[in-house]
């Protein structure tokens, strides 16, 4: 797999990390030696074994629908950095734009979206 | 036998049946007071702990203290001073991860491990210091700082769990709580001389532990023998409905002294570091041990698990693929620091993530990014998934013909701090002979078998099939007993002054 | 007339829509926190639903269940075992930075909604899927200013998403699906399917294909709160393509598929983005919640459980009690209405007339509910004491008349009307001495009228009609009072 300072730049916006030119020069070579290490996967026999990691559960193992003990929302809200009121603050964003002009990134549907404005 | 001067050097079972002895003098303040007295004297030369937690041990110690004066069990670690790795929520205290992202966050919650610690009687003393969101294996990628081995301070003491290994190696607390994504409880404990367990995965609750890798992440518990680890790890193991992960499992309690007459060793060629640089010194003692068990009537299996070979790609692929996701909450919005400069959503998000997040973190935030993306998954994440599936049977394979595998924790002793710091692959390496113990989901354990020639810990690992912590935790016992190779306290030149 | 082009392509839309639809538990999909609409921001929230560090999720089974009952419902097959993903992307709704959704097992897989097309024949709308997932939190806007606010109440709680195949061809069946599964839901009682309140909400996507072989992209639109502006929607686009495509021909199949969001104050859809190439969601399997297995007897069970739908219910009440298709419409309309109906016609000695069953709900029942603005829940009245009222006029008991007033009293008090009829003798007067000497006494009281019948206006007899069932307190048997005013009348 060839790494290159684009595919850094590409797969950090999809993260969303603003690298600079610097950091992206830096972790271009590092990625292009980790991904040659790893790419001696591709060489495994890996057999047809169950990817699943953990053994599944039956409907016996799930939660019951009551309400938990409930927690002071004041005490998970503190923590909030900016806040209007019981909202959380962000920049002004439109449902359905993407943050970012220049780029083709995922966004939430409107099915995760806002029903109501 | 040498006496304890201290009675925080006692063992933590005879350290708890003191306490709770209302005829006997010591008491759960005295050792949480001890212990402070310690981690004032020691760390700044160690730099183990991000924060000590005086008020809340203190607390803690006098609810045990009159729990006994009353004539309540405070539990079997009563007054046991606990560290805490800052990457398991306890309320009230600051939750850094040893990142600048989480600047300011304060959990509402209590992680469940540790609650159950303390539910048992043992006192938080202070959260320990961590790779950045437990990603390393030396604890330099701290935001806050390396910490540095108690043999030797020019050295790591391992990591990501470096914090709690050198807190238990310097003696500043007798137990402590670690996390071990692919080695992360194992290779510090070794690195540092003391014991250090990475449970069945599904055994400890996860709840309250901030995610790495979730299919990967355990607690554990570090201390000074195997016995100590014992104690801890039933304080804390167990289900639990805050976590969907966990499953019940057979008991860790001490079983029937059988011995190792009999015991079916097995012994993975893929382990054998003798040709790894400057691992031959390394392989030497774990053959010694391999000899010591066949002169005790042990049976030695030799075995091959060639995909361990493959374990490395794996987990840099599985892990940072998790990671990625698990990491993805930290944007500025609900907690933790958040960039001064963004007027767009989308400078918000990339701003304070590039703020935030060190190095190592970004590194692997890419790597597990690029690993899910659209077109390279299959190659990758895919691939992976289906490999550690099959190095999880091979792992169930291998356990039909021996009870246990023995191996080295790590390939080398410590090594220096900024030695591999610029090296990302380097450092992955250090991690082959631990994180197929995750992959697989099986429990191992790092136990002190002996000094190199720099006088520096080496460890030996005993693995065994899921579930098998007792067993793991019996044989560990009888080894050291074998081998004579125990805990022995680095000689620090602040000294024992408490 | 200009001269149009050799031959204008002709259009056919294909829609195919996704319903998310909001279940009906007391928690979150996820964590045992309450989930209500319409409460003050951030008060129903917990760690789990903040994305806390540490914090993880734990699946509620009745969101399985209400999943399951849904998925029976619509004909879909349960799947054996199935698993929840991660769909990876930022979005300040979206506390994880990832949703807790299903990728590649969903947990209902097939099936399908029979709905009527524009010619009023039966059609099936085939469903792909029906997956479990987390709802996100909601944001709203500063207009013209620089922030947004974020409301994380909404967030966790349990979605069903239903997909369908682009089998709907028109405003009109879109419209009629969107009705039939809310009326399914409805009767199911697995959801409250409320566009206005969010808790069924729609995205249609949709395309022209053409006769020439062309077709427009696809476009998917957003943010419509009301099943009427689906309709819209659908109409407007399919015009704005239509007309799109009669511009740029064929060449428009390379265009982009994208999203449009609906305005409701101007009635069109506005251009959001295009979908350049297929979101990297980056999906993997949730690694915090195992698979779920699904026994064959809890699905069972829930079959059997289900009751009979708002469709074949109608068809039934049509064929075996002879109901107009309005009426049955008005009868099935939910499940409350239905379950009194059905109870009202059970009478203790045997069925009662459907047909009269069906004018006193259709007429006095629902006229007394709109008036006093209620629903049926709320009403003292049982469908045994409407019952009771049906019997003793079809008995001779009292007249239409009592029948009505009795229906206004025991409405409000739940009182028996068998009852009050013995308690206030109520009972109809059917002695024909009596009936006589009320007649009698009515033609002397209204010469006039008597008069006016006599010299040929019929329409005067009405007036010594309710004189004489006056005489009679109202308790007059009207067909007896009639033939004896007629006779006495000559």
């Amino acid at each position: 797999m060839d790494i290159d300072e684009d595919l850094v730049r590409n797969v950090a916006q999809l993260a969303r990390l603003e690298l600079t030119d610097d950091e992206v020069h830096a972790i271009a070579p590092q990625l292009a030696r980790i991904f040659a290490h790893v790419d001696k996967l591709q060489a495994v026999d890996v057999g047809s074994h169950d990817p699943a990691t953990q053994a599944p559960i039956d409907l016996d193992g799930l939660r019951d629908d009551t309400v938990g003990e409930t927690l002071d929302p004041r005490a998970i809200l503190r923590n909030a950095p900016a806040h209007d009121g019981a909202f959380l603050v962000v920049p002004r964003f439109f449902d359905g734009d993407e943050p970012s002009a220049e780029s083709s990134a995922p966004q939430g549907s409107a099915s995760e979206g806002n029903a109501s404005s | 036998m040498k006496g304890f001067d201290n009675p925080l050097d006692l063992p933590v079972a005879t350290m708890a049946a003191r306490v709770r002895d209302a005829d006997d003098p010591l008491t759960a303040s005295e050792l949480v007071e001890t212990s402070l007295l310690r981690i004032e004297a020691l760390d700044p030369a160690i730099h183990a702990f991000l924060c000590t937690t005086p008020d809340l041990a203190r607390a803690q110690a006098e609810a045990v203290d009159t729990a006994v004066a009353e004539g309540r069990d405070p539990g079997p670690l009563a007054g046991v001073p606990l560290a805490v790795k800052d990457n398991i929520a306890v309320p009230g205290v600051p939750l850094t991860c040893a990142s600048k992202i989480l600047g300011g966050y304060v959990p509402p919650t209590w992680a469940t491990s540790v609650k159950r610690a303390v539910d048992a009687g043992a006192c938080i003393v202070g959260k320990t210091n961590l790779d950045e969101f437990a990603m390393g294996s030396s604890t330099e990628n701290s935001a806050f700082g390396a910490t540095r081995n108690p043999f030797d301070t020019s050295r790591v003491p391992g990591g990501s769990s470096g914090g709690s290994a050198a807190a238990v190696a310097a003696g500043m607390a007798p137990l402590a709580l670690g996390s071990d994504t692919g080695g992360s409880i194992r290779q510090p404990a070794a690195l540092c001389g003391i014991v250090g367990l990475k449970p069945t995965y599904g055994r400890v609750s996860r709840n309250g532990l901030v995610a790495f890798a979730s299919s990967l992440d355990q607690v554990g518990p570090m201390a000074r023998s195997a016995a100590d680890a014992r104690a801890l790890l039933e304080a804390i193991e167990g289900t639990d409905a805050a976590d969907a992960t966990t499953r019940r499992m057979s008991e860790v309690a001490r079983g029937p002294q059988t011995g190792l007459d009999g015991l079916r060793v097995g012994w993975a060629r893929e382990f054998d570091v003798r040709d790894v640089p400057g691992g031959a010194p390394t392989q030497d003692v774990v053959d010694g041990v391999r000899t010591l068990l066949e002169d005790g009537g042990a049976t030695s299996v030799d075995l091959s698990l060639p995909l361990v070979e493959a374990s490395i790609p794996v987990y840099y692929i599985v892990a940072p693929a998790e990671a990625s996701s698990n990491l993805a909450r930290y944007d500025g919005v609900r907690y933790g620091q958040r960039t001064a400069d963004a007027e767009t959503l989308q400078q918000l998000y990339a701003r304070t993530r590039d703020e935030g997040f060190g190095e190592e973190v970004k590194r692997r935030i890419l790597i597990g990014t690029f690993a899910l993306s659209s077109g390279y998954a299959d190659a990758y994440y895919k691939r992976a998934m289906a490999a550690r599936g099959a190095l999880r049977v091979a792992f169930q394979e291998a356990f039909e013909t021996c009870d246990v595998i023995l191996s080295a924790t790590t390939p080398t002793p410590a090594f220096a701090i900024g030695e591999k710091a610029g090296d990302p692959l380097a450092m992955y390496l250090c991690d082959v002979l631990t994180v197929a113990a995750n992959l697989a989901g099986i429990p191992a354990v790092s136990i002190p078998c002996g000094r190199s020639a720099e006088g520096l810990p080496v460890g030996l690992q005993l693995w065994g099939p899921a579930g098998s912590e007792g067993r793991l935790l019996d044989i560990a016992e009888d080894l050291a007993d074998a081998t004579g190779h125990r805990y022995l306290a680095p000689s620090l030149e602040t000294g024992r002054t408490a | 007339m200009s001269d149009t082009p050799a031959a204008t392509p002709t259009g056919r839309v294909l829609i195919g829509v996704e319903v998310h639809l909001q279940l009906n538990t007391k928690t979150k999909c996820f964590s045992p926190s309450p989930y209500s609409f319409g409460a003050e921001p951030n008060t129903q929230i917990d760690p789990v639903v903040m994305g806390l560090p540490g914090a993880l999720p734990v699946l509620n089974r009745e969101a399985v269940r209400l999943s399951i009952r849904t998925g029976l419902a619509l004909g879909c097959e349960i799947a054996e075992t199935t698993k929840w993903d991660r769909k990876n992307y930022f979005y300040p709704d979206l506390p994880k930075g990832y949703q807790i959704s299903q990728f590649d097992q969903p947990l209902c897989v097939g099936g399908g909604i029979e709905i009527d097309d524009d010619e009023g024949n039966p059609k099936i709308v085939r469903i792909t899927r029906a997956h479990l997932e987390e709802d996100t939190g909601k944001s709203t806007h500063d207009e013209g200013g620089n922030k947004s606010r974020v409301d994380l109440n909404r967030a966790g709680a349990p979605l069903l998403e239903i997909v369908s195949e682009p089998d709907i061809n028109s405003a009109g069946e879109a419209e009629r699906y969107l009705d039939a599964l809310r009326e399914i839901v409805a009767f199911l009682g697995t959801s409250d399917g409320n566009m206005q309140e969010g808790n069924l909400r729609c995205e249609p996507n949709i395309n022209v294909i053409f006769d020439d072989g062309g077709k427009t992209p696809i476009v998917e639109v957003k943010n419509i709160n009301s099943v009427r502006n689906v309709g819209k929607a659908i109409e407007y686009e399919t015009e704005r393509q239509t007309r799109a495509y009669l511009e740029q021909g064929q060449t428009m199949a390379n265009t982009a598929r994208s999203t449009r969001g609906w305005d409701d104050d101007r009635g069109v859809t506005v251009h959001q983005r295009y979908k350049e190439s297929a979101d990297d969601y980056r999906y993997f399997p949730e690694p915090d919640l195992p698979a779920l297995t699904i026994d064959r007897a809890s699905v069972e069970a829930e079959r059997a459980a289900l009751p009979e739908l708002p469709r074949a219910r109608r068809a039934r009440y049509r064929e075996a009690y002879g109901l107009s298709a309005d009426d049955a419409v008005v009868l099935t309309g939910g499940p409350v209405i239905s379950a009194w109906f059905e109870a009202t016609l059970a009478g203790p000695a045997g069925p009662r007339d459907a047909k009269t069953v069906t004018n006193w709900i259709q007429g006095e029942l629902l006229r007394h509910l709109n008036e006093h603005k209620m629903d049926l829940a709320d009403v003292a009245l049982s469908p045994e004491g409407l019952g009771e009222i049906v019997d003793l006029l079809a008995a001779g008991t009292i007249n239409p008349r009592t029948a009505k007033e009795l229906f206004r009293e025991v409405v409000e008090s739940g009182a028996s009307p068998t009852a009050l009829v013995t308690e206030r003798g109520l009972g109809q007067v059917s002695d024909r001495g009596a009936v006589e000497d009320a007649v009698r006494a009515a033609m002397e009281a209204q010469p006039k009228a008597v008069e006016d019948v006599r010299g040929g206006n019929p329409k005067a007899r009405g007036r010594i009609f309710g004189e004489a069932m006056k005489q009679l307190q109202g308790r007059g048997d009207p067909k007896l009072v009639g033939s004896v005013l007629d006779e006495l009348l000559g």
